[in-house]
């Protein structure tokens, strides 16, 4: 057999992880149920993202914050193997502890050191109940390399929400997505969730250029 | 008291450059060429003074859609700029030298990349079909991006080296890996990081002000012995599981090429590479690497630093020439015989005995010069630039070039256009007579098409689908190679 240099050769992971927000006004209008099929509708689409990627294996997470924040995917999940078990609301709105939940994820490691840069997908419908602690998960996520490196995407459910934290989030100016029915939630999970997936096709725009693709809303 | 200026040593024999592309499994299936791109230059003869090798990237991105190109151009300025800042770098003191590594070296690249870009827009602008597709998958900001800094459709990374007796200057734009390793086999980066590159951006030749991006370290034999040089493409190191893994690569290879050979690792890589790519980044992936044998470094004199079995190839390698040339003497006097003969008994004119074919057999050069070595130029002879393209055209493959000269010239040039794949090394070629004073600039000329059959034979022509086939266009003047490109061929 030739001989192949160097140790072992593998795909780059590509880490997909949703923080949800299911803290009690989360019950309100139905918004609950739409995150649950929003997830629900995104897997299959994640699945076929990843099939037209062989060469990335995409793994996905899911935090639930509300009065506390907590893994509800712990483990790192081949898409193939995702299975959804839908998530309640009741609580506050935690999301620091959260960030800082996800600031220790992306720690290398456990992240490998050679990967593609992680997806982080922010969904809220209001304001974030502890400031102090917002600050510091913010900067525990800032730390971390794939923290700073990873693409951030915010989605507001409704209109009483947190615009100036979610673009602190996201850490550029752009607007994050404003949804204001179930429909664009499932179509807004599915293109943030995607983003992250496509951009590793998207090897490289010369330092300067978006991962975003262009889309119909 | 004047001191006598410095002549650079030569490397230690065997000192050899070798290197490899291949196509990532990823782009072969969305359709893409490979968008590396790898030169070296290397001197023959045994009084070799230094090796430059350079390996580049080709953007992804919708917006450089001519990167193959661009990475094209960016080796082929490396390798012109190192080649002839060689001899003042080696003989410079540190100041100088720093002062080429940071900044003469990335301005003259930078320059000339630029220069290489501007002619091939010339040459073939950008057609209404490169402009729609941009527009269908990027918008049109897209385009209006590219419209005002064209140079973007050419982006690209580079890493380069120059490789002498003392030490080794390497530089980078963008990402990549430059690996050294030392005779013990350990493996290091010496090129500091770049905080700015992450998985999905990097610094690129095709930015304005590009040269600020390069980085460069100066590696000293004195005080860090290196045995192997290794430059590769981010599509290789991507490939492995963590940075140990890749790093092993260098101590490995250096251990195939103590154990094997040379040119036995260059045969290798190609399949080294591909495996790599399908199993790992699914990227383009080209490594280029300068061995430089085992004493090594810094040792006064070149016979210093010979190993026994190095010396043995080399005898043997003689030996091969010496049997060569006895044959061809042997050849030259049968024929002269025989024409004597002839003229005697015919009676006839002397000139009609003239041995014509009993020339003697040029004699392989010591050691085969690997890699494409592209748009070398000289001081006579000015740079050129050539685009290509290739398709497919019922049972043949037909084949079009454009070559744009740096500069107007009288110069005789001739150009070959030659179709090939893995296990089918010549499928036919074609040559012509360029005359630049035809051209209206004196510079540039479409090369009239070269049609070449593909083998009939049912079986051999699966075979060469299955390969990747690739045309090449080879321009030459006054007898020397100037410049010369490859593409694949489009359906």
């Amino acid at each position: 057999m030739q001989k192949r240099p160097g140790g072992t050769i593998a795909r780059r992971e590509l880490h997909v992880i949703w923080l949800l927000d299911t803290s009690g006004s989360m019950n309100a209008d139905g918004k609950i149920q739409s995150l649950n099929v929003a997830i629900h509708e995104t897997i299959p689409h994640l699945r076929s993202a990843a099939l037209a990627n062989p060469n990335v294996e995409v793994l996905v997470r899911a935090i639930a914050f509300s009065s506390g924040a907590r893994w509800h995917i712990e483990q790192p999940t081949p898409v193939a193997d995702l299975r959804w078990n839908d998530v309640t609301a009741a609580g506050h709105t935690d999301l620091g502890l959260a960030l800082k939940l996800v600031a220790e994820a992306m720690k290398s490691p456990p992240m490998p050191e050679r990967a593609v840069s992680p997806a982080l997908i922010l969904v809220t419908d209001g304001y974030h109940t502890n400031e102090t602690d917002f600050e510091e998960g913010m900067t525990a996520l800032m730390n971390e390399r794939w923290g700073r490196q990873a693409v951030r995407k915010a989605i507001a459910i409704g209109r009483d929400v947190d615009i100036p934290a979610l673009k602190r989030f996201q850490g550029d100016d752009a607007e994050p997505l404003q949804v204001e029915d179930s429909s664009r939630l499932i179509q807004a999970i599915r293109w943030t969730s995607r983003v992250g997936v496509d951009a590793a096709s998207q090897i490289i725009e010369g330092g300067f250029a978006t991962t975003e693709p262009v889309v119909e809303w | 008291m004047v001191s006598s200026p410095v002549t650079p040593a030569a490397l230690p024999r065997g000192a050899q450059a070798v290197g490899a592309s291949v196509r990532g499994v990823a782009h072969v299936r969305d359709g893409l060429p490979n968008q590396d791109a790898f030169a070296v230059w290397q001197a023959e003869g045994s009084e070799r003074r230094c090796i430059v090798v350079a390996v580049a990237d080709g953007h992804g991105g919708a917006r450089h859609f001519r990167s193959a190109n661009g990475s094209n151009f960016a080796v082929n300025a490396a390798v012109q700029a190192m080649r002839r800042i060689a001899s003042e770098w080696e003989s410079g003191d540190c100041a100088r030298q720093s002062q080429i590594a940071s900044a003469v070296l990335p301005e003259a690249i930078v320059a000339d990349w630029t220069q290489k870009v501007q002619l091939h827009l010339q040459s073939t602008p950008i057609t209404e079909a490169e402009w729609r597709a941009l527009e269908a998958s990027s918008g049109p900001e897209a385009r209006e991006q590219v419209q005002a800094e064209p140079a973007l459709a050419y982006g690209a990374t580079l890493l380069a080296a120059l490789v002498t007796s003392t030490a080794v200057l390497l530089l980078q734009i963008g990402d990549g890996d430059a690996i050294l390793v030392g005779p013990d086999g350990k493996a290091w980066r010496p090129i500091p990081d770049d905080e700015r590159l992450t998985g999905e951006f990097t610094t690129s030749i095709c930015r304005a002000g590009a040269q600020a991006d390069f980085r460069n370290s100066i590696v000293r034999f004195g005080a860090s012995p290196v045995s192997l040089v290794m430059l590769s493409t981010d599509g290789y190191s991507n490939s492995f599981r963590t940075d140990e893994d890749f790093l092993r690569v260098g101590t490995d290879v250096l251990q195939m090429v103590r154990t094997d050979g040379a040119a036995a690792v260059e045969n290798q890589m190609p399949q080294i590479l591909e495996h790599a790519s399908s199993n790992g980044s699914g990227d383009d992936i080209t490594v280029g690497l300068v061995h430089l044998g085992e004493a090594d470094h810094p040792v006064g004199t070149a016979a210093g630093s010979v190993r026994p079995s190095e010396l043995r190839a080399e005898l043997a390698t003689l030996r091969r020439q010496l049997r060569g040339f006895r044959t061809a003497l042997i050849a030259v006097g049968v024929v002269a015989l025989v024409a004597l003969a002839w003229t005697f008994r015919a009676q006839i004119a002397a000139l009609a005995a003239k041995p014509s074919g009993a020339s003697m057999p040029k004699l392989a050069p010591l050691k085969p010069k690997p890699g494409e070595v592209s748009d070398i130029g000289s001081e006579s002879i000015p740079s050129a630039v050539l685009s290509i393209s290739a398709k497919h055209a019922a049972d043949a493959v037909k084949i079009t070039a454009t070559v744009t000269l740096g500069e107007p010239t009288d110069t005789q040039c001739t150009v070959r256009e030659s179709l090939s794949a893995p296990g089918f090394p010549n499928l036919g070629s074609a040559s012509k007579s360029l005359d630049f004073s035809s051209a209206s600039d004196k510079r540039t000329l479409q090369v009239e098409a070269a049609t070449i059959a593909l083998p009939k034979d049912p079986k051999e022509r699966k075979a060469l689908q299955a390969a990747d086939a690739k045309a090449a266009v080879e321009l030459s003047c006054s007898g020397k190679k100037v410049a010369s490109a490859t593409s694949h061929i489009e359906s």
